[in-house]
Formats: structure tokens, C-alpha cells, sequence
């Protein structure tokens, strides 16, 4: 065994703390997500697995830096290999979230539901390249290179598109979590650039003697980015929960002494058409909807009759196949009916009650007869429950 | 047990041959270290953002600092064994050490006599709180005056550890006495992680390594800490909070209503009378609710009705419909709620297949409900 000084043995274990740290800090991060997945089961979208694949990618490629860094430094076919494997694992990332990109944009226009086409076929042609590349010594190696490189575009910017549009939902106040999840990245990405051995060797060759603790620096970096992103996504709710307007069915506003429906807004065509009320059912008489504002009024006097209620009145009902939020204010009944409930809903479903009373408060006995009247709410509705009924991803 | 420092530490610079294992238990260091600072993370997350819900619980605060005083003392004790330039550098940063877990330790026991399970009035928290400011007195009479040994120290410091260790057992067996099924093992699988931990935080002293085998036994012993840890992070995190377990307080009263609507049994858990009334209103309206939902909606199997502060559960059988209005709703509650209708189905099977409106059939039913409900 090779006795090594304190100096070389501190230079090499402080290399190897922060790869260790990285590569534990990736590997956990990828499986998060699977983990979410798996647990949450068909209410978390497959696409969320894109995090989990860019987190194994980065995992691969520090982890070939790494062995450079650490082991095969001097031996430059070996390290030619390392960085064939970085291209390999960047074409079967691009392969892999370019399927999960179809999973995402599978309601989008037909231009953009080409992009993932694209970006499979391109990881694969890259993918083929780099290994008859790797085989056969020939200036398609350079080619390789240059698709990799554009490549890298789809892979970071497809997570970052789905975190700007998780950030856009967010509701509940996640806006700095997102912020620092965000910096993470870029943190990250600087690292990655840093580490990269073409800039690695030109910081060296440009400060000299100073570029171990430089590069202890860009590892503590990449460490502090990667626990970044890790602490934003852990404090997070689940990324489903952002979508919540997959979940919403239909608004109602009910009039509790004439029970009728003063207004609806009508967010899922298809589960509505499936209410006994809703217009697609054969056979025998169709409830109408005011049967529905009826049972509705009745169900809510009855129940707030019950010991359970102790006077107080349903907020929720979970009735299997659909849920209903319900607020009230003196003779309405607001109802909101989703597929999921969650928090985000009843903060929604109580900002369009305010907003509601706000406009249309002292009309609502003179507008009751009439519930045309109450048509403008639907500018309310679509603010606060955002474009649902529209484009919905 | 006496613990000593050795005087030749072979894992750190003060050994020029470097031990071979010095790289792999660096590695599993680090990761004891990084595995601790992520459990603290996870249990203050769950701290900070499930405390108005059910789930909510002090519980997850004493972990956090539990394991944030465990996470720190491992990344000094790393300075110490690996990096210290001389014996007494090391010593000294091993008392860092041991006081950075009393810390841990101290909150632990703040916050655990806060759940409500140990109800010690704070008794534990002043003394050791008292306890503390000596050991931090001790630190530096041993540290910066020198008039004291640092084993002193590190005694007193590990006294911290028995009212831990005392407080985690109660807990255990008070869960334990509570929860049913599955959550039972996962109770066992904590204790085990607890178990498999303490062993590997023994095997891990100096003592253990003069004594039992080297650096061989350090390495089985971290990697021990790192199984138990994992082990009782994840069985912790399964179980539900104290909070959560206490269903039983949350119960009020329970409703066995036959398809149709008619009730057929009511038990209150609050020690009232069962009104006549009370019953025929609640079969009625569960039906009645369930009947118009169905109609105008979709077929559906009612789960829950919320009032704010009351909730009512609903799990549907075959034959009969189980209603239980509590103050709070819980993966345990809903689990007695699924197990109590699944044995009545079954108990009085034969009965509700044709059932002829005797309701005195059903009385045996509180027998039923204080096996499972008490």
C-alpha cells in the first residue's frame, strides 16, 4: 500500500465526503419520487417520474466524475470511457423523459405533442451514435458530443417547465419554497459546469495551486443546491395536490328557500354527464336539477338535525364517488364538487363565496327569481378556479 | 462500564500507517451523520406542518432534536476520530460531543413531556434542565480549566440518555396498548430499530473497541447505528401520532343501520343513554342522505360527513351500514370502524340475511364493541 502524506490524504477524502454526499443526495431524490408515486398511486401523474429520472442522471454523471476525480484521473482511456458513459446516460435520460413529456403534454396541441416525439427520437439516434462511436474511432464521435449537448436541453428544462407550472398553481403560499428550489438548480448546474472536465482543466490551468479548495468549493455548491432542491420537495405538498384543477366536477350556488340552483359552473362535462341529473341516462324519469338543489337543502337541514351536528351545519361530504364542499351564507348553499378534496379547494371554494356576496350581496333576493341575473359570476368562477373547464393539465 | 479513550487513536492522522478501514467508516460516518441530519429535517418538517391536523404531534419535535443533537454529536466525533492533530484536540472535541447530544436529549425530554402521554408535569425537563447548565459548567472546567477529567464529562453527559430511553419505552408501551393489526408490528420493528441502535452506539466506544476487537467491531457497530436508525426512522414515521391513536377519546357514539334505514343498535361511548328517538332519526337519515346522493349523483359509498368539529364515519357492509360520529377522523379510527363491521357481518350474519325487525337480536352486539372498542 502506497503511504500517503496528510496533505494527500485530506486532498482525497475531501473530494471523496462531497461525492459521497452528492451521489446519497441524488440517489435519495430520484427515489422520492418514485416513493411518491407508488404511494399516492394513480392520483400522482406518471410524468412526476421525470424528477426521479434527471435525479439518477445526475447521480451517473457524478458519479463517472467522481471515479475521475478520484481513481482513473491518470489514465486517460479510461477516462475517455467515463465520459462515453456520461453520454450514454444523458441519450437514455433524454429517451425516458421524452416518454413521460407525452404523458404531460397528451392534451396539448399536435405541435407540442410532437416535441416529446422528437426528443425520443433524437435521444435514440444520439444513443445509437455514441456507442458504434465508442466501437468504431470516427468523427460521428464529435457528432455524438454536439447532439448531447443539445440533449441536455430537453432533459434540464423539461423539470424545470414542470416546476414553473407547479409553482404557477400554487395557492397556499409555496412561492419562496419554489424560490429556493429554483436557486438549487442553478446552484446545481453551475456545479455540473464547473465539473465538467474542459472547464475543470481550463480553472486549473488558470489558478493554479488554489484549484483544490475551488474545487471543494464547487462540490460544497453542488451540495448545498442538491439540499436545496431536497428540502423544497420534501416540504412541499405532493405534486399531484397542484393540480388540483384535474379535481374539481362543478360549482353550485343554491338557494336554500327556493331551492335552485342561482348559478353553476360546470368544470368536468364528463362526470356531470354521469349524474342521474346530467342528462345521459335511459330509462324511467331524469331528476331534474332542481331535485338535486332539493335533496341538497334537505340533505344539509336534515343532517344538521342529527346529534353528529350538534346544530352545525355539513361542510363535507365524502360520498364515494364524488366529494362535496359546501359553505353557506344565510339563505345560500355554495357547493363545490370534486373528485379529491384538498385544503387548496376550500380556500377556492370560500374565495368565491366572498367574492360572490361581494358583487351580487344585496341583489340576491331580487335576482333569486331570475338566475340569469347571476350569469357575470361565471367571470368570478373562472378567476378563482383558474382556466379548469378549458385547457386542464 | 467504564469507558477510556485509547491512547493511540488508529483511525486519525496521529497514525501515520492509516488504518485500512479509515476510508469505509469515514463513508458510513458520513452517512450516519447525513442520515440523522435527515431524519431531524423529516420530523421538524412533520412538526411545523401537521400541527393542526390529527397527525400533529410534540412527538415529531422530540425526534427532531433527538436526532439534530445525534447529527451534530456524529459530525464532531468525526472531527475527533479522523481529523484531530493531537490526543487532546480529540478529547476535547469528543465532550463537544457528548454535550451536543445532552442538548438533543434535553429537548427530547421537554417535548415528550409535552404530548400528554407522560404526564410528568415537566417534572424531567427542570431537572435536567438544571442538569444541564452543570454539564455545561463541567465542559468547561474540563475544556478551558483543566481542573476536571473529560470522562466526567462525558458520565454526566450520558445520564441524559436514561430519561431518553425511559420515556421512549412508556411511549411504546402506551401505543402499544392502543393500536391493532399491522400497527403493532411496526411498534416492534421501532422498538427493534431502538434496540439495534443503542448496540451500535455501544459497540461503538472506545471501550468496546480496546475490548472487543478493534476497528472490526467500530465498523459492525456503525453499521449497526445505521440499521437501527433507518429502521426506527421509517417504523416511527408509520405509526401514527399519539394524537391520532387516541380515537378512543374521540368516539362518541356508534350506529348499526340496517339497509332500509332502520337502526338497530346505537352504543353512546360517552357512558349516556341511547335514545329511541336518536336512533330512529339517524337510521333514517343516513339512508334518506345516502338514497338522494345516490339519485342525483353517483352511485357512491358514503365514507364521511363533516360538521367542523364532529365527523361523522360511515363504512358500508353487505347488509348494514355502521355509522360513528367522533371528534376527529384517523387512519385508526377508520380501521376499528372497517374491523367492527366486518365481525358483526360476520357474527350476525344469519340474522340480517332475514331479518324480522326484532331489534333485542342485535343486543349482543355490545359485547362486540367492548371487546374491540375497549
Amino acid at each position: 500500500m502506497l503511504v500517503q502524506t496528510i496533505a494527500e490524504q485530506f486532498s482525497f477524502e475531501s473530494l471523496l465526503i462531497p461525492y459521497f454526499i452528492i451521489l446519497a443526495l441524488t440517489i435519495e431524490l430520484g427515489l422520492f419520487f418514485i416513493i411518491q408515486k407508488a404511494t399516492r398511486k394513480e392520483r400522482s401523474p406518471l410524468w412526476i417520474l421525470t424528477f426521479s429520472v434527471a435525479m439518477f442522471a445526475f447521480s451517473g454523471v457524478y458519479l463517472t466524475r467522481a471515479l475521475t476525480d478520484l481513481v482513473f484521473g491518470s489514465s486517460p482511456d479510461i477516462v475517455e470511457s467515463l465520459f462515453q458513459a456520461d453520454l450514454v446516460i444523458v441519450s437514455v435520460c433524454a429517451i425516458v423523459i421524452g416518454i413521460l413529456m407525452r404523458f404531460f403534454f397528451k392534451d396539448a396541441k399536435m405541435i407540442v405533442q410532437l416535441l416529446p416525439i422528437v426528443v425520443i427520437l433524437l435521444g435514440a439516434v444520439t444513443l445509437a451514435l455514441v456507442i458504434y462511436s465508442s466501437i468504431v474511432t470516427t468523427i460521428l464521435g464529435q457528432v455524438a458530443a454536439a447532439l448531447v449537448g443539445v440533449l441536455v436541453i430537453p432533459v434540464a428544462g423539461f423539470p424545470i417547465y414542470i416546476l414553473w407550472q407547479l409553482a404557477k398553481r400554487d395557492e397556499i403560499g409555496h412561492k419562496g419554497i419554489f424560490i429556493v428550489i429554483m436557486l438549487g438548480i442553478i446552484l446545481n448546474f453551475i456545479g455540473l459546469g464547473f465539473n465538467f472536465q474542459r472547464v475543470q482543466a481550463a480553472v486549473g490551468d488558470a489558478i493554479g495551486a488554489a484549484y483544490p479548495a475551488f474545487k471543494l468549493a464547487v462540490l460544497v455548491g453542488i451540495i448545498a443546491g442538491l439540499s436545496m432542491i431536497a428540502f423544497g420537495f420534501y416540504y412541499i405538498p405532493p405534486v399531484d395536490d397542484f393540480f388540483w384543477i384535474n379535481q374539481i366536477v362543478a360549482l353550485y350556488v343554491l338557494s336554500k328557500s327556493t331551492r335552485t340552483a342561482l348559478f353553476k359552473k360546470i368544470f368536468d362535462q364528463k362526470v356531470v354527464e354521469g349524474f342521474s341529473f346530467g342528462g345521459k341516462q335511459t330509462g324511467g324519469a331524469i331528476p331534474s336539477e332542481s331535485a338535486f338543489a332539493s335533496g341538497i337543502g334537505g340533505i344539509i337541514e336534515i343532517l344538521s338535525e342529527t346529534s353528529a351536528a350538534d346544530g352545525k351545519k355539513v361542510e363535507f361530504i365524502d360520498q364515494g364517488a364524488v366529494k362535496m364542499l359546501f359553505s353557506y351564507q344565510e339563505d345560500l348553499i355554495f357547493i363545490l364538487l370534486a373528485k379529491q378534496a384538498s385544503p387548496v379547494l376550500n380556500y377556492k371554494l370560500r374565495s368565491f363565496k366572498d367574492d360572490f356576496l361581494l358583487f351580487f350581496g344585496d341583489m340576491i333576493t331580487r335576482f333569486a327569481s331570475k338566475p340569469e341575473k347571476f350569469l357575470p359570476a361565471e367571470t368570478i368562477a373562472m378567476r378563482i378556479f383558474g382556466i379548469a373547464g378549458e385547457k386542464r393539465r | 462500564m467504564m469507558i477510556e479513550f485509547p491512547e493511540d487513536p488508529t483511525l486519525g492522522w496521529l497514525n501515520p500507517g492509516w488504518a485500512p478501514l479509515r476510508v469505509p467508516m469515514l463513508l458510513i460516518e458520513v452517512s450516519m451523520a447525513f442520515f440523522g441530519a435527515h431524519l431531524a429535517f423529516k420530523f421538524f418538517k412533520n412538526y411545523l406542518t401537521l400541527q393542526d391536523t390529527s397527525r400533529g404531534s410534540k412527538m415529531h419535535a422530540a425526534w427532531g432534536w433527538l436526532f439534530t443533537g445525534y447529527a451534530t454529536t456524529i459530525i464532531i466525533y468525526i472531527i475527533a476520530d479522523f481529523y484531530a492533530m493531537a490526543l487532546q484536540i480529540r478529547f476535547d472535541l469528543l465532550e463537544y460531543g457528548y454535550v451536543a447530544m445532552a442538548t438533543g436529549a434535553l429537548f427530547y425530554i421537554y417535548n415528550i413531556e409535552s404530548v400528554g402521554v407522560i404526564k410528568t408535569r415537566h417534572v424531567f425537563t427542570i431537572i435536567f434542565g438544571v442538569l444541564y447548565f452543570i454539564l455545561l459548567a463541567l465542559l468547561v472546567m474540563s475544556v478551558f480549566l483543566h481542573l476536571i477529567e473529560g470522562t466526567v464529562v462525558q458520565f454526566f453527559a450520558i445520564s441524559f440518555m436514561i430519561p431518553v430511553i425511559l420515556f421512549f419505552f412508556i411511549y411504546s408501551a402506551r401505543i402499544n396498548q392502543l393500536i391493532k393489526g399491522k400497527m403493532k408490528v411496526y411498534s416492534a420493528a421501532m422498538v427493534i430499530g431502538l434496540l439495534i441502535f443503542m448496540l451500535g452506539w455501544m459497540g461503538a466506544t472506545d471501550f468496546a473497541m480496546r475490548n472487543l476487537g478493534g476497528l472490526w467491531i467500530r465498523l459492525i457497530a456503525d453499521i449497526l447505528q445505521c440499521v437501527g436508525l433507518s429502521t426506527l426512522g421509517l417504523f416511527f414515521s408509520l405509526l401514527p401520532s399519539w394524537r391520532e391513536i387516541e380515537w378512543r377519546a374521540a368516539l362518541k357514539s356508534l350506529f348499526v343501520i340496517y339497509r332500509g334505514g332502520s337502526c338497530v343498535y346505537q352504543h353512546d361511548f360517552t357512558g349516556g343513554e341511547a335514545l329511541a328517538d336518536a336512533n330512529t332519526i339517524m337510521g333514517g337519515v343516513v339512508e334518506m342522505v345516502k338514497s338522494v346522493l345516490d339519485q342525483v349523483l353517483l352511485p357512491g359509498s358514503m365514507k364521511v360527513f363533516d360538521f367542523k368539529d364532529k365527523k361523522m364515519l360511515m363504512e358500508q357492509g353487505k347488509f348494514a351500514t355502521i355509522a360513528v360520529i367522533a371528534d376527529s377522523v384517523s387512519d385508526s379510527l377508520c380501521y376499528m370502524i372497517h374491523d367492527f363491521t366486518s365481525r358483526f357481518e360476520v357474527y350476525f350474519g344469519n340474522i340480517l340475511q332475514d331479518w324480522n325487525g326484532d331489534t333485542t337480536v342485535f343486543e349482543p352486539t355490545r359485547i362486540l364493541i367492548k371487546w374491540l372498542f375497549n
